[in-house]
Formats: C-alpha cells, sequence, structure tokens
C-alpha cells in the first residue's frame, strides 16, 4: 500500500515536470518564432548601417528603410564568408575584419578610398569590451577621427586630438582595445590590396559558371 | 503572516527587507551591470517583469508544483520569462540589447528571484506574490540605479551618456571597473545598515 503511494507520488512528479517543460519550451519556442524575423532583420540593420558609415556615406537620421534603400543603391557584396567585402559606388571599398580585444573578440568595417590607402571610415558591429571604457570605442569620436588618414597607424593619449596622418587618440584606461583596433586597421590596410584580387576573380568567374 | 498588507510588502520589499542592502543577495549582477546607467536601468525593468512574472506563476501552481522538485519548476519558470525577456530586447532594442550582452541571460541566476519564489511565492497567493516580487525587484532597482548614478558620475564624468562634467574633471577608471563596484556597494550597504536595520529594534520594544 505505501509502496504505491510512492510511486504514485513518482509518477506525479515525472509527469508534472514533463508537462512542465512541454508548455515552457512550447512557449518560448512560439515566441521565438514570432520575433525571429525581426531580430535577423536588426542583426542585417546593423550591419548595413555599419557599411555605411564606413564608407562615410550614412545619411543623417537615418531610419531603417533608409538605410535599406541606401544600401541597396549604393553598396555591392563581394564574396562570401571570410573572404567578403562590400563594394560601394563611389569607388571605396568597406572591410569587415576582426580583432581580439580584451574580453572577446571585436568585429568591425573598415572603409578604405579607391585608392586603397586612405581611411573612409570605421564602424564596429559587435564587442565585449569593458563598457565606459573599450567599449567607449563605438563612440563617434573615436570612429570619426580616423576619416581621411592614411596609416600604417599608431596611437597617441587620449585628448591629443591631432591632425597627424598616421596617428589616432587611444581610449585612456583601455590600451589592449586600442592596440586591438590599431591591429585591425593595419590589418585591413596592409591585407586590402589582396582581398581585392581575390574579390574580382570571384566576380569575374561568376558568371561564366552560371551561363 | 498569512496576511501582509500591500503597503507592507511594498515597504519591505524596497527598503526594510531590501533584497541587496538587507538581504546581501544578488551582487554580481549588481557589481557587473551598474558602470552605465542606461544599461542598469534596462536591467532592472527587466529584472523587476521577470520577478514579479515568476512570483505570480510560481505561485499559481505552489499547490500543484511536487515539493521534491520544486527548485526545477521554479527555474524552468524564471528562465522561460527571461529568455522571452531576451528575445523582446533582442526584437525591439537592439541596441541595448547588444550592450547588456550575456546580463540578461543570467537574470535567470539571480538569487533574488529564486529566493522570493522559495521564501514568499511559495506559501501566498497570486496577487500577494506578484507584488512581492515586484516589490524586491523595485528594492533591487533603486540600490541599482543609485550605484550606476555614482559610478557613471565618476568614472565617465556623465549621466545616460550625456556629459555633465566639464572639460576639468578626470575620470575616476577604477569606478567603472569591477573594484569600483565592490566601493560603492560597501559604502551604501554601510550608511543602509546604519539607518534601517535599527528599525525593527525599536518597534520590537
Amino acid at each position: 500500500m505505501n509502496n504505491r503511494k510512492k510511486i504514485k507520488e513518482a509518477a506525479y512528479t515525472i509527469i508534472f515536470m514533463v508537462v512542465m517543460t512541454v508548455v515552457c519550451v512550447g512557449a518560448v519556442s512560439v515566441i521565438y518564432q514570432q520575433s525571429k524575423g525581426r531580430i535577423d532583420l536588426n542583426q542585417e540593420m546593423f550591419v548595413r548601417k555599419a557599411v555605411l558609415q564606413a564608407a562615410g556615406i550614412l545619411p543623417e537620421k537615418a531610419d531603417a528603410a533608409k538605410i535599406s534603400e541606401v544600401f541597396q543603391a549604393e553598396v555591392k557584396e563581394v564574396g562570401k564568408g571570410k573572404e567578403k567585402y562590400y563594394k560601394v559606388k563611389n569607388g571605396s571599398y568597406v572591410f569587415p575584419v576582426t580583432g581580439t580585444g580584451l574580453w572577446g573578440k571585436i568585429d568591425a568595417v573598415v572603409g578604405l578610398d579607391k585608392n586603397l590607402k586612405t581611411i573612409a571610415g570605421i564602424s564596429f558591429t559587435d564587442n565585449n569590451e569593458t563598457p565606459g571604457l573599450g567599449a567607449r570605442i563605438t563612440e563617434s569620436w573615436f570612429c570619426n577621427q580616423f576619416r581621411n588618414k592614411k596609416g600604417p597607424m599608431s596611437f597617441v593619449p587620449e585628448g591629443t586630438k591631432n591632425e597627424a596622418d598616421n596617428e589616432f587618440d587611444q581610449i585612456t584606461g583601455a590600451t589592449i582595445t586600442s592596440n586591438a583596433v590599431k591591429d585591425m586597421v593595419n590589418r585591413v590596410l596592409k591585407d586590402a590590396p589582396e582581398r581585392i584580387a581575390g574579390g574580382d576573380k570571384c566576380v569575374k568567374i561568376s558568371p561564366k559558371t552560371l551561363s | 503572516m498569512r496576511k501582509d498588507k500591500p503597503k507592507d510588502i511594498v515597504m519591505k520589499g524596497l527598503f526594510t527587507d531590501n533584497p541587496i542592502l538587507i538581504q546581501v543577495l544578488g551582487i554580481c549582477s549588481t557589481l557587473a551591470v551598474t558602470n552605465v546607467l542606461k544599461n542598469t536601468v534596462v536591467m532592472a525593468v527587466a529584472m523587476i517583469c521577470v520577478c514579479a512574472y515568476s512570483s505570480f506563476t510560481v505561485s499559481l501552481l505552489r499547490k500543484l508544483i511536487p515539493s521534491r522538485v520544486r527548485m526545477m519548476a521554479e527555474i524552468m519558470i524564471i528562465a522561460s520569462g527571461v529568455i522571452v525577456v531576451d528575445i523582446v530586447l533582442k526584437a525591439h532594442l537592439p541596441e541595448v540589447s547588444k550592450q547588456l550582452g550575456p546580463y540578461v541571460g543570467l537574470i535567470i541566476t539571480n538569487c533574488i528571484v529564486m529566493g522570493r519564489c522559495e521564501a514568499y511565492a511559495l506559501s501566498n497567493p497570486p496577487f500577494r506574490a506578484c507584488l512581492d516580487g515586484a516589490a524586491n525587484a523595485g528594492g533591487y532597482t533603486l540600490v541599482l540605479i543609485a550605484i550606476a548614478t555614482i559610478r557613471e558620475l565618476l568614472g565617465s564624468g556623465s549621466l545616460w551618456g550625456v556629459q555633465i562634467m566639464g572639460e576639468w574633471w578626470t575620470n575616476w577608471s577604477v569606478m567603472v571597473m569591477a573594484p569600483g563596484g565592490f566601493f560603492v556597494l560597501a559604502v551604501l550597504l554601510w550608511i543602509f545598515k546604519g539607518i534601517f536595520d535599527r528599525e525593527p529594534e525599536k518597534e520590537a520594544k
């Protein structure tokens, strides 16, 4: 008799947990599926906005629709995966690049002019740096100072506001992050001709393989 | 205990039984998300939603949940709530969600949520449990905002991202890093304990 009660209790416990799991997981899945489109769209929009910013053609007070419109009119994606870069109508190029920050990876897009020597702009798409210190790389004063500089870059203390062609103001208290940004920009400057050469091959080949 | 007045529940959660300063729970997230005010507020709002929701749901199911697996059931309820909050943030406030990163997910392990479910929701009706959850999360919010205000002002010279201090101000970098959180929290704890921890003694007399 006592045994039976125990079994009953155990069965109830198991059934309760199974039902509970199904209900919770079900509810979360439904909500996730409902929002998935929006989340993906946000992510896509984030990258597009960054690309336009790096190319220096982001319209002021751009909303989602405007960004899509400008992106589609001005920018062409070339290549896939790690080799991917963006070709802009005004002749400049935008390269995605990943660097190693203090806490994790930093993702950015760096825009270069036609000659591949002058920086058109930089924009950060993802980072895990310390808020208030390293994460300040996303602030506009930091990104804007790269515009029209030539590199290879090195940094000077924050607040110098220098005009030199190959220097940028670092962030005080975030030397490792600043170093990572320096390496990322310099890597893009160094690798850009090669990446373009590789990418152009893809473009030339693809129409043939299609036909 | 059986018939707490709503006003008492709120006062307890916010001040006299404040989860951070008196119960000393949820310290880990207090240190982690308080260096910039904006992140803190979003985190706190998410926390209020999750805490109220999970206390309410646990209380609704309190007679059905077998006591042996009550913690599993509680975690399940809390985790679903947190994931929903995370999804909503990603879909509607993508910028903030990016900045908060893993911290929203960490609400699941915040001991205040679980603590209120265990201590209150399991033995009280849904409405009062919900109020208790919200009040405790509210107490958490007050402390978090106080800490974040001090840390952002001293550490970055700004509030809500707006520069407050003039050019002469030198940022205290230590304030935005983890040790700053310890210092500010310790000072607040000290002051708060001095004020509120004496009251129950007086009442007892």
